[in-house]
């Protein structure tokens, strides 16, 4: 140490500046963040809130794994768990890591299950959570295949071939934003004239949450949901209506009419808990599923060969739904909150900290998934079987980490799947010839190839298609 | 709730998770964070806006966004939450019986080292410094920058002073000075945020603690023989001889050396920048002290003190579950207009500030003092106490107003560089907020 305190302020004065310091680098390379004196390679905070990270993530999240698998970042005031066992252990414990989340997502949601743990989170997961699994998803199937095709059909009218042939779309305002919704809308009990606010609902308070410039949007959007709300839930405590399949069965009561004949603690919920946990399955609802939707044809358009294969063989669908997520995870990870002061790989966390777990990372672990980075549905060592709460780790096989693992795995995971499968096979049958519509596609600022999905979801996806009338 | 027992073979990861306490759990089924009605949301600023680099310089505006509208504002993207006025920071941080302040060894990672800088010999120690090695060292940082080809106030004055002090302090030999300079400089930062700083301030510490483990303690010390009394040291190690090196350091660490080198930089920065300022200053013998905390109001070193909730408690209309971090921002409480008129000029001779050290609470006679959250809480003794020096407060102050009263005398002239932004600056976000560049000439 031989700089002499006017050079060390120069240089420190000469570094202020710093969230800019992150230039554009090609992608899967990361920015030197200087190296400790073991040679261990430093990591800057100032990364996560950089364009170039939300662009080029991977580099960043291997370092983490590879040298800090408990990062503790004092500017953002959390911790980072990015190994994939490390996360799977912690998910596991729901009473030494509660799910009460320091993010954002309740004041703008509400307080729903997401902030519970237990007996009570067990309780009040399964008060909607029984109407997406099992019997009553089968049930469902025929209707989001007709919800799927009714949307297609609409955007057919609409959509009229330019002079060579050809029609171009851009599936998420086509299909991949509303999709969800429509088939979230309905397993709840909105009336059909309901879907317009519905994805006002779901765009605001999705964008709205956090203290970002949209949050004001997001708690008037969530206000908006419960007048609404409060009118059908004052009509269903007197009249219950009931979901029915394609052929007028019924199959259940819809999901508000459960809601509103529920007890919990001996009390029918009130309508600001049936609000609370309809803004979470809407919310929950829409974006894993839209971004599954998004990435599975940017991924598929994008890998030619692979996409050649699907169209032969129907049954690859499930793998690259899978696939799909555990490349390109809609949902980086999931906040948790240690209840007891901690020691993990060296980190001490007291107790009460925030943990960030890193889904995102996670999934592209090279301890459990090889060239992590690739887009490969025939990877043999992700599991593509029926989604399991508990994961699946058998004979070199992984589950993904996109719906999370153990108490708080995703209750829609079941129902997302069968969107995402039955409204691309919808897609493929309604899109001959698909292909991107390169022009219109975001470039990437370095390699000038479309934009890679990087650590957010894709909002733009222009596809182009051969006249199949 | 279900707990492992000790004797559980590893986890599926492989690595033990390792649980420390198994009391006070944070374990709770029911909700903190609460849905925000319409009104209550926080569209008027954005998380990142706080964590800018304009708000190294100037994060004034932002405060005031906050200390307005937002006065426990909830900082998602920073996990945290901000009080920005006057009375809800100066509650907090005195309630230490709900909110836990860590020392600033303890955020530089010396977690087992003992700050005994409130303790009657380490506090002497420090008294003896500033009350009679102090014009020494004045001397000595004004020939420093009468000699200098770049003369800046900063540089070459007040950091010399306050690296000296602490350099006597520690018993490092006079050889070892430009050493003893750069170190301190990276341990002061090693409670960065940012990796590579902390690392280089981390590895600073083990450097100066090596260091401390094979210096003997100086025999320099002042004899005070006219009164009949046992000599004086300067020496922390004479004056606390059960204290480890780590000890040691934690206690000048302790002693907020950062307070006093910021605000005579900043005393200096706003006398240099304000001829008005300068005059009124020099006009009467009590003129450096208001200014002096006037500086402490207007441009406190210590931007930011975190804390965090010892355990769950509502405050401010919410509930702050244990473990929180919330940040007291001095910056803006000092600026509040609830205390201060004009809360964003700097009076040289500002009447509504309370004119003594904070002392028990920071205010007397109704008026607010300026917050140096660093100093920690005012001092409960008498202003003058018969039994141990006067507070760290008055310390403080009193060696701020003799350098730079001593500065100004001896350079009647001295001016700014033309056209340098001499403004006082963090380095980081949360660091010490300083005016780091005092490129002055000497004489006109």
């Amino acid at each position: 140490m031989t700089e002499s305190p006017e050079a060390l302020r120069d240089q420190a004065l000469l570094n202020v500046g710093a969230t800019s310091k992150f230039a554009p680098l090609p992608l899967g390379e990361a920015a030197d963040m200087g190296q400790a004196a073991d040679g261990t390679p430093l990591f800057d905070p100032q990364i996560f809130d950089s364009s170039e990270f939300a662009r080029n993530p991977y580099p960043y999240y291997r370092l983490l794994r590879d040298h800090h698998p408990v990062y503790h970042d004092k500017l953002h005031n959390a911790y980072y768990v990015t190994r994939f066992a490390d996360i799977t252990e912690c998910y596991f414990d729901d009473a030494g890591f509660n799910t009460i989340p320091k993010g954002s997502s309740s004041g703008v949601l509400g307080n729903t299950q997401l902030e519970l743990s237990g007996v009570e989170h067990r309780r009040r997961r399964n008060l909607y959570g029984q109407h997406l699994v099992g019997k009553s998803l089968t049930h469902r199937v025929p209707s989001i295949k007709r919800l799927a095709r009714e949307m297609i059909d609409n955007w057919s009218i609409e959509s009229a071939p330019g002079s060579d042939g050809r029609t171009t779309i851009e599936l998420g305002a086509a299909f991949a934003n509303e999709f969800p919704i429509r088939v979230v809308c309905e397993v709840l009990g909105f009336p059909p004239e309901a879907r317009g606010d519905f994805y006002y609902w779901y765009n605001s308070m999705m964008s709205g949450l956090g203290g970002s410039a949209t949050h004001k949007q997001g708690v008037e959007a969530r206000q908006h949901l419960e007048d609404y709300v409060g009118q059908l839930v004052a009509e269903r405590r007197v009249t219950p209506t009931w979901l029915h399949d394609d052929d007028g069965n019924p199959i259940s009561k819809d999901i508000i009419t459960k809601l509103c004949e529920t007890k919990v603690d001996g009390d029918y919920l009130s309508t600001e808990e049936i609000t609370s946990n309809i803004a979470l399955v809407v919310g929950g609802g829409g974006e894993t599923t839209r971004g599954a939707i998004m990435h599975l044809w940017y991924l598929l358009l994008t890998h030619p060969e692979q996409f050649a294969a699907l169209k032969n063989d129907d049954s690859l669908w499930d793998q690259a739904f899978h696939e799909t997520l555990r490349h390109s995870t809609p949902i980086g990870g999931q906040p948790r909150h240690n209840t007891h002061d901690l020691s993990l790989h060296g980190v001490d966390i007291p107790a009460g900290s925030l943990i960030n777990m890193v889904d995102f990372s996670a999934n592209h672990d090279e301890r459990i998934f090889s060239e992590p980075e690739a887009f490969n549905i025939f990877r043999d060592d992700l599991y593509s079987g029926k989604i399991l709460r508990s994961g699946y780790a058998k004979e070199g096989r992984c589950s993904h980490m996109a719906f999370g693992v153990g108490p708080h795995l995703c209750p829609g995971a079941w129902i997302s799947q069968q969107e995402a499968v039955e409204g691309s096979k919808a897609l493929l049958a309604a899109m001959p010839d698909v292909a991107l519509d390169l022009d219109k596609m975001q470039r990437d600022s370095i390699s000038g190839e479309p934009r890679d999905i990087g650590i957010s979801s894709i909002r733009e996806l222009w596809l182009t298609f051969a006249d199949g009338s | 709730m279900a707990r492992k027992p000790a004797d559980q073979p590893l986890p599926s990861n492989g690595v033990a998770i390792t649980r420390r306490s198994t009391q006070n759990s944070a374990y709770r089924t029911y909700e903190v964070h609460q849905r925000e009605r319409v009104g209550q949301s926080t569209e008027k600023i954005k998380p990142i806006a706080l964590i800018r680099d304009d708000q190294l310089v100037s994060p004034f505006d932002n405060l005031a966004i906050l200390r307005e509208h937002y006065p426990c504002y909830r900082d998602w993207l920073g996990n945290a939450y901000w009080l920005t006025r006057f009375e809800d920071v100066t509650s907090v941080f005195a309630d230490r019986a709900n909110f836990r302040v860590p020392t600033r060894a303890e955020n530089c990672g010396l977690t087992q080292a003992s700050d005994t800088s409130a303790s009657i010999p380490a506090h002497t120690v420090w008294a003896n410094l500033i009350d009679n090695a102090l014009p020494n060292i004045i001397s000595d940082a004004l020939k420093n920058l009468r000699s200098s080809d770049k003369p800046d106030v900063t540089i070459d004055y007040t950091l010399y002073i306050t690296t000296e002090l602490q350099r006597l302090a520690l018993d490092i030999p006079e050889q070892q000075r430009d050493w003893f300079s750069t170190t301190l400089w990276h341990i002061q930062r090693a409670d960065s945020w940012q990796v590579e700083v902390a690392e280089r301030g981390t590895a600073a510490i083990e450097e100066l603690i090596a260091q401390l483990s094979n210096v003997n303690p100086s025999s320099a010390g002042v004899s005070n023989t006219a009164t009949d009394k046992l000599p004086i040291t300067y020496s922390l190690r004479t004056a606390c001889p059960a204290a480890t090196p780590e000890d040691l350091l934690a206690t000048v660490l302790g002693f907020e050396a950062r307070t006093l080198h910021g605000g005579l930089a900043n005393l200096c920065q706003a006398l240099l920048a304000d001829d008005n300022a300068r005059s009124t200053a020099r006009s009467n013998n009590q003129g450096f002290k208001i200014a002096c905390l006037e500086t402490l109001r207007h441009a406190p070193p210590v931007p930011t003190v975190h804390c965090y909730a010892r355990h769950e408690v509502e405050r401010f209309g919410r509930l702050l579950p244990e473990g929180a971090l919330i940040r007291l921002s001095a910056l803006a409480a000092n600026r509040d207009p609830q205390q201060f008129d004009c809360p964003n000029e700097f009076l040289a001779n500002r009447s509504d500030i309370c004119h003594r050290e904070a002392r028990g609470q920071f205010r007397a006679d109704g008026l607010a003092t300026g917050l140096s959250l660093g100093m920690g809480l005012p001092s409960k003794h008498p202003a003058e106490p018969e039994d141990r020096p006067r507070s760290l407060y008055a310390l403080t102050r009193d060696a701020i107003v003799r350098s730079a009263t001593a500065l100004f005398d001896e350079f009647e002239d001295i001016t700014l560089q033309a056209d340098h932004d001499s403004r006082p600056r963090s380095l980081a976000m949360f660091e010490a907020h300083i005016a780091w560049s005092l490129p002055v000439k000497l004489r006109n």
